[in-house]
């Protein structure tokens, strides 16, 4: 069944210099658009953009530093599942707080 | 060049693996079971950090203004070159090289203690300026207790990452001694790939750390 199954004695051709060095470049520019955005009053979207640039260069790291791109299926399930189910402690911790009211004497 | 001199061979795989290529991906696996753990491990760190922030978001933005923004970033960037430094070593062996990788490895190993240097003066100004909860801490005002809770959440974190930024150096140094004595090739480099792994989710962490600890309330 699985004659077809992508498989061989070596793992897949490892990506260029270019392609390394670019993401390198990449990382060291959404660093200082990172820094530089907090630097400017933006109120709550300060927030939304440090987390959406840090999402976004834990992103390249793990696509293509740590060559997600070209791992199985399985791999990728496993490096998703850890931030999975971080976000929902997270999400449900918060949703708790925000949410809490003072109870009310039942008589 | 490396395609015409014969590779030298992978060892052979252990016997409960069907062939080389399955004991890999079992490895490859394993590892990233263990970086999901890793997350986990930090994340409830940060979750703890989501919680007393939304309580108390005036106090985590004073106290963000104290650490110093521009270590801060220099840290990151150095975390950041190291985690390409370390995949390029991996990249090098892989094509079959040896004297480069060792290099790369090396220079991933120093990027990480230049880190931990200065994390380390980080770490005295703080005690200088009396920022320490319960071993040093002069801050007084109405918001100094909930301060303190950033403060503990800052030192937890970043101790914990910097423990693991020493494990990564260590790790590291070993990859590097044993790339040398030609323990690695082309067809074999899997102890290499899991600590580059390790090393890159080192990065991940701080990649959050640096918004959430570095970058609170610093406009206006």
């Amino acid at each position: 069944m699985n004659a077809e199954r992508r498989r061989s004695d070596a793992p897949a051709p490892p990506p260029t210099l270019a392609n390394q060095i670019g993401v390198l470049a990449a990382l060291l520019v959404l660093l200082l658009l990172s820094a530089g955005s907090a630097l400017l009053s933006l109120g709550v979207f300060n927030t939304v953009a440090n987390l959406g640039i840090a999402a976004l260069k834990v992103l390249l790291v793990m696509i293509f530093f740590m060559r997600l791109r070209s791992g199985s299926p399985l791999i990728r399930i496993a490096s998703a599942v850890g931030f999975a189910w971080l976000s929902m402690l997270i999400v449900l911790a918060v949703a708790d707080l925000l949410t809490r009211m003072a109870p009310h004497a039942p008589w | 060049m490396s395609a015409i001199l014969p590779m030298p061979a992978a060892p052979p795989a252990e016997e409960q693996f069907d062939d080389a290529a399955q004991q890999r991906e079992a490895a490859t696996f394993g590892m990233w079971a263990f970086l999901a753990t890793e997350v986990l491990f930090f994340g409830v760190l940060f979750a703890g950090y989501t919680v007393c922030r939304v309580t108390y978001p005036a106090a985590f933005a004073a106290a963000s203004r104290s650490t110093d923004m521009l270590l801060g970033t220099i840290e990151t960037a150095v975390l950041l070159t190291s985690s390409c430094a370390v995949a390029l070593a991996l990249r090098d062996l892989q094509l079959g090289g040896r004297r480069v990788a060792f290099w790369l490895l090396l220079l991933t190993a120093a990027l990480g203690v230049s880190f931990l240097v200065l994390h380390g003066f980080e770490y005295y100004a703080e005690y200088q300026e009396g920022l320490v909860p319960s071993i040093r801490y002069t801050v007084v005002g109405p918001r100094a207790q909930h301060m303190e809770l950033f403060y503990c959440l800052y030192y937890f974190i970043t101790g914990f990452h910097s423990l693991h930024v020493t494990i990564g150096v260590a790790v590291l140094i070993t990859m590097a001694v044993r790339t040398r004595r030609g323990a690695f090739s082309a067809a074999y480099s899997t102890p290499v790939e899991l600590t580059a792994l390790y090393w890159h989710l080192v990065d991940i962490v701080w990649i959050f750390v640096f918004p959430l600890v570095y970058l609170v309330g610093r406009s206006g």
